[in-house]
């Protein structure tokens, strides 16, 4: 029998069910992604420069209400609401920082808008950002009111609209889908609150809230209250996209001078009207998580979210899948 | 001519499924050698050769198809009261196939495979707690899977060689209990069977015509396990639980070394000597430590043995065909330690007394070959004494016991 | 602790096809690959083992078949590749005639042994997207034996057992859980899992109508594999060492799922020589999807903290969604030419997809499928004088096309969202065919 007629029935065999073929174990890459997670808090590794999770702490100035926008060249930009380092103190302004990799340290973060209007009261913060064309556009938090500011620079600079674009509203949340602007904000009726616009800076406000506490179930991750919503527009494979909506949710109010525990929820639409909760009544990122804020990129997630580390509020930053 | 050859499920050269040798260890392989306490390794020719030596299908004379059964009975004694021990049963299946080649290996060469199977559990992994009694090499060996392809081929008018493979599983895998996208507490599991491969070495010598000596070498047989448990269910449990490492040895058979002798004084009559080694010291725990907390586990300190079985064969023509009385005895040290400390993996030294009869009517229009047998195992009286330094000294124990079982083969040549 | 959560199928003596996983998915033997599978009335080696027992006992020679065969599958979703495991590993067949009362007796056997491992079993989050008929499915080990006998008139009768095996066990562990820091537990362990046997009957007829006309069919009943584990976490929780925080708590996990899911399967078909050097085959398979189930875990889960047990906050365990799957007909239809010592095979089949569109919970992804495949095969007279009866050695490739499919979401928020799937899988396989 020639050798040449054994030798691959030799191979085969020696291989045979061994396990020392390949031994990469496939079928899970790339899957598809909605935005409903779960996203996982990043677990500290000392081998990396971050300490994870976090993205932006200090043990000064508190850090909250995040946004994200996908950094030329890689990585995230990340605007911050931070307590202003000029007086008096207490006000609150919008940083700018830059995180090239996941696993590594921001840049020193920039403050890039500043309270100077009446109407801002002192206070500027929540951002929230999309992209039209070449122009960012950021709808902030100030006073009572919801203002815009936008940037043809890439968000280093911002020019501010006038007045704000609507009032009685604080902690927006925004999406565009290239005709179509939906605002989500939190108005004191006890939910989320959302407005559309075909232009930007007109809106028309929803009869009633879009997500409300789920009052009837105590067991509910928001069953005490619902706050700080981030919105997106996701396309799906499928060609059709949706709304996307991330939100705070409490379970318990807080007792005494307890910082609030709160997880973070997720629902959806396809008309921006009407919107479905994620089914199984669990947060897609779990507690402590507040101000969530996600960039999706391909099948790849990255959330922002705001928690205590120490004494302060942080951001930290959590991954899906 | 080319001689047909019909053969029951035979399998060749590199097959794999899970197996452990462990009964064929206990009890000995086929309709032949369990009545002659395990011996065979000289004079077999028949798909038992797989397993008692490869060498011996050279001589295979005709295929041949062989179904049998076997049911035990196990009496096993723990401070004199009678243990939980499950019984073994389980069905063996054989072949045998001399390949009809022409050339330079014209009638030189034959094919065997074996399997058993047994009843209840094709495998068993089974550890107590430690510090909980178990007849170690007893409670669970004989729930294994054997599955055995062989092929022997005669060199010379006097010399013959064989090899084989007793294919065994080793099994590897994760298990994380996490919640998904539901909300739903889930396992997400992925685990692999693998194949670990134990040779079986054997060549026979036809010293003269009424002797023939036989060596054979079993490598060890191992059937592993090793599963990692993680968890992530978030805020569900307040607790965290710790990465639990599932780990351990399933099943083990040890390196054998086998040396036999068969002696023909008459015609019909064979004298066997068997002498084999068993490198026991190599043992492996049952399990390793679950977590990694846990204290480091001391060596088991097994020992190896030597094996020494007799038998004695008769046969003559009978019944219209041929008749066959069989007997055998074999004493098998213990290979355990005195077990002194925390541990309890228990084990006696076995007298193993064996009788087997066989009626063969070759030249029949349905040509069958029946084989039964029984075997008596007595555990002789074993006593632990404690180390009162560690373990309380009320908690001695002494272990006894006899195992019964018997076995019947039906084959048919095709 | 999972023993061995493995798909066992063990062949016996007078047992039968077990659910040939692999062979299922992309076919067994080279000549049977390039048939594009047509074989229940067309085999004429030991694929016969797989496609039809009963025609083992067609040739009256001993028969060894030797190969090595691959399946390379690039299956997206939204055009991406899910990096689906590739299937190879060696096939080899066996088949041995005889003679008994003196009818024709045979007994075969067939065995596709990956390179990887003997079988892998999985199991995936309910909801986690995966092309459910090959993620997992041809990840296993394939042994067959039979036994089959010719009848007279030109019948052939095969049949069999298979054996499958299903895991049941408990690992307990006690002692103390580490808290806060979980990694100073120190736990005891005990096992108790069997690998548990289970049967499957089997069978196969063939007819040889008219000399050049051969109908058959075939039967291979369906199973699943059971994995059954439970954990059991009893003590105390704390520091060891210090006084602990919970005195005599438990935790107990119970999870059951099933893996390498067969539907039954009945086949039916017919093999004609029309001419000396043409033959025709073509198979109809009907394959009882409807039968399967969702595969994900269902877990039963306990926890008593003592003094803690507020804290404890357990989801409650919603039933898992049906996956609504469906009974499919396959047929195949394969040709072969013969000129000399050469022969040169083709083939196509057509497998409808049984999954429908996940629109739902369930994300179970699969196309419809079209295959196309092509071979030839020489023959040998003999070897060296040795080997006296003609050698065959065989080559096949095949494509099949799974054409993209969209599953659109009935709801807004769901996990996965919309997506597209589609893909393509490469086939290739050698065999060398011995006779004795």
């Amino acid at each position: 029998m020639r050798l040449l007629h054994l030798a691959p029935l030799a191979l085969a065999v020696s291989a045979c069910g061994f396990g020392l073929a390949d031994d990469t174990s496939g079928g899970r890459d790339d899957l598809p992604l909605s935005g409903a997670g779960p996203f996982k808090k990043l677990a500290f590794d000392g081998d990396t420069p971050l300490e994870e999770p976090w993205l932006a702490t200090d043990p000064v100035f508190e850090f909250t209400e995040p946004a994200l926008m996908p950094r030329a060249g890689g990585g995230l930009t990340a605007y911050v609401t931070r307590e202003s380092a000029a007086e008096p103190a207490g006000d609150t302004s919008i940083w700018r920082l830059e995180q090239a990799a996941i696993d590594q340290l921001p840049d020193a973060a920039v403050e890039v808008l500043v309270a100077d209007r009446t109407w801002e009261e002192g206070h500027v913060g929540a951002p929230a950002i999309v992209a039209e064309g070449d122009t960012l556009v950021m709808f902030y938090a100030g006073g009572t009111g919801i203002g815009r500011a936008d940037s043809t620079d890439g968000g280093h600079t911002w020019t501010k609209w006038p007045a704000p674009i609507l009032t009685d509203a604080t902690s927006p949340g925004l999406a565009y889908d290239g005709a179509t602007w939906l605002l989500a904000f939190v108005d004191g009726s006890g939910g989320i609150g959302l407005a559309r616009s075909t232009d930007g800076h007109e809106f028309t406000r929803a009869a009633a809230p879009i997500v409300v506490p789920r009052a009837d179930d105590v067991k509910a991750f928001d069953h005490a209250a619902v706050a700080a919503p981030a919105l997106g527009w996701i396309e799906e494979g499928s060609g059709r996209g949706h709304w996307a909506l991330w939100y705070a949710g409490l379970k318990k109010l807080p007792v005494g001078t307890d910082a609030p525990l709160y997880a973070i929820g997720y629902a959806a639409s396809w008309d921006g009207a009407s919107w479905s909760l994620l089914a199984g009544n669990r947060p897609v990122t779990a507690a402590p998580a507040g101000d969530p804020a996600v960039l999706l990129e391909g099948n790849h997630g990255v959330m922002a979210f705001a928690a205590v580390n120490g004494r302060r509020s942080a951001i930290g930053l959590a991954i899906t899948p | 001519m080319v001689r047909r050859v019909a053969l029951a499920a035979a399998l060749v050269a590199a097959m794999a499924a899970p197996s452990i040798a462990s009964p064929l260890d206990l009890f000995g392989f086929g309709g032949r050698s369990p009545g002659l306490a395990g011996t065979g390794a000289a004079s077999t020719t028949d798909y038992d050769a797989v397993y008692l030596n490869p060498a011996g299908l050279a001589d295979t004379p005709r295929k041949r198809a062989t179904v049998g059964g076997l049911a035990g009975d196990f009496r096993l004694e723990l401070d004199g009261q009678p243990t939980a021990t499950t019984s073994p049963r389980g069905l063996a299946i054989g072949g045998q196939v001399p390949m009809p080649l022409g050339g330079a290996l014209k009638d030189r060469v034959g094919l065997g495979f074996g399997f058993y199977v047994p009843s209840e559990a094709i495998n068993r992994a089974r550890a107590p707690f430690p510090g909980t009694p178990t007849f170690v090499l007893l409670e669970s060996r004989a729930f294994v899977v054997g599955l055995m392809v062989a092929v022997g081929v005669r060199v010379s008018p006097r010399w013959s060689v064989g090899v084989g493979v007793n294919s065994l599983a080793v099994l590897r895998g994760a298990i994380d209990v996490t919640i998904d996208g539901a909300g739903r507490i889930t396992t997400q599991s992925e685990q692999r069977l693998l194949t670990r491969f134990a040779p079986i070495v054997g060549a026979r010598w036809r010293r003269s015509a009424t002797t023939d000596v036989a060596l054979v070498v079993r490598a060890p047989s191992r059937s592993d396990y090793d599963i990692t448990v993680t968890n992530d269910l978030g805020s569900t449990l307040p607790v965290t639980l710790p990465l639990i490492h599932i780990a351990g040895t399933a099943q083990y058979d040890p390196l054998m070394v086998v040396a036999e002798a068969a002696w023909r004084p008459l015609a019909g009559l064979t004298l066997t000597g068997h002498l084999a080694w068993h490198r026991w010291s190599a043992f492996p725990r049952p399990t390793v430590n679950a977590v990694t907390g846990n204290p480091p586990q001391p060596a088991l300190d097994f020992h190896d043995t030597a094996v020494p079985r007799v038998s004695v064969e008769y046969s003559r023509p009978g019944l219209g065909g041929t008749v066959a009385a069989r007997a055998g005895y074999a004493f098998l040290w213990s290979p355990a330690p005195d077990q002194t400390r925390r541990e309890t993996l228990y084990d006696n030294d076995r007298h193993q007394l064996a009788a087997g009869v066989g009626l063969a009517w070759p030249g029949a229009a349905v040509p069958l070959h029946l084989d039964a047998w029984v075997q008596l195992h007595h555990l002789a009286y074993r006593r632990y004494q404690r180390d009162p330094d560690v373990v309380a000294p009320d908690r001695a124990h002494s272990t006894a016991g006899d195992i019964v079982v018997g076995g019947l083969t039906v084959g048919v040549d095709l | 602790m999972k023993a061995a959560p493995a798909a066992l199928a063990l062949a016996l003596a007078a047992a039968a096809p077990a659910r040939a996983n692999p062979a299922d998915v992309y076919g067994f033997g080279a000549r049977g690959q390039a048939m594009a599978g047509a074989q229940v009335a067309g085999a004429d080696d030991t694929s016969a083992a797989y496609y039809n027992p009963a025609l083992l006992a067609a040739s009256p020679d001993i028969r060894i078949d030797v190969g090595y065969q691959q399946a390379h599958p690039r299956l997206t979703i939204d055009d991406r590749d899910t990096d689906v495991d590739s299937s190879r590993g060696l096939a080899i067949g066996l088949a041995v005639p005889g003679r008994l009362l003196g009818a024709r007796l045979a007994i075969g056997a067939g065995l596709f042994l990956p390179d990887q491992h003997i079988t892998r079993t999985r199991t995936l989050a309910s909801g986690q997207p995966r092309f459910q008929l090959f993620d997992n499915r041809p990840q296993r080990l394939f042994l067959a034996a039979n036994v089959a006998t010719r009848l007279p008139h030109g019948v052939y009768l095969g049949a069999g057992i298979a054996y499958m095996s299903s895991t049941q066990g408990t690992v307990a562990l006690d002692g103390v859980v580490g808290f806060p820091d979980p990694e100073v537990s120190q736990l005891d362990m005990a096992i108790d899992v069997d690998l548990k046997t289970i049967r499957y009957p089997q069978a196969g007829v063939a007819w040889e109508m008219l000399p050049w006309l051969t109908v058959g069919a075939s039967y291979r009943g369906g199973f699943h594999l059971q994995i059954d584990q439970t954990f059991d976490i009893t003590g105390d929780v704390g520091t060891p060492g210090f006084p602990p925080v919970v005195i005599d708590g438990s935790l107990h996990l119970r999870s059951q799922a099933q893996d390498l899911f067969q539907p039954a399967q009945l086949t039916g078909g017919a093999a004609a020589r029309l001419t000396p050097r043409w033959t025709v085959a073509f198979d109809l398979a009907w394959h009882r999807w409807s039968t399967f189930e969702n595969p994900a875990a269902h877990i039963e889960l306990g926890l008593d903290l003592k003094q803690f047990q507020e804290l404890v906050d357990i989801p409650p365990q919603e039933p898992l969604p049906l996956p609504h799957f469906h009974d499919i007909a396959i047929p195949r239809l394969g040709v072969e030419h013969t000129r000399g010592r050469t022969r040169w095979r083709a083939g196509y089949a057509y497998e409808p997809s049984p999954a429908p569109p996940q629109r739902g919970a369930t994300n179970f992804i699969d196309n419809d499928k079209h295959t196309l495949a092509l071979g030839a095969g020489v023959d040998r007279a003999g070897l060296g004088g040795i080997v006296l009866k003609p050698i065959s050695f065989d080559v096949a490739l095949g494509l099949t096309w799974l054409p993209e499919r969209t599953h659109a979401k009935l709801i807004a928020a769901d996990p996965v969202g919309d997506y597209r799937s589609a893909g393509v899988i490469i086939t290739g396989s050698v065999t060398s065919r011995w006779r004795f």
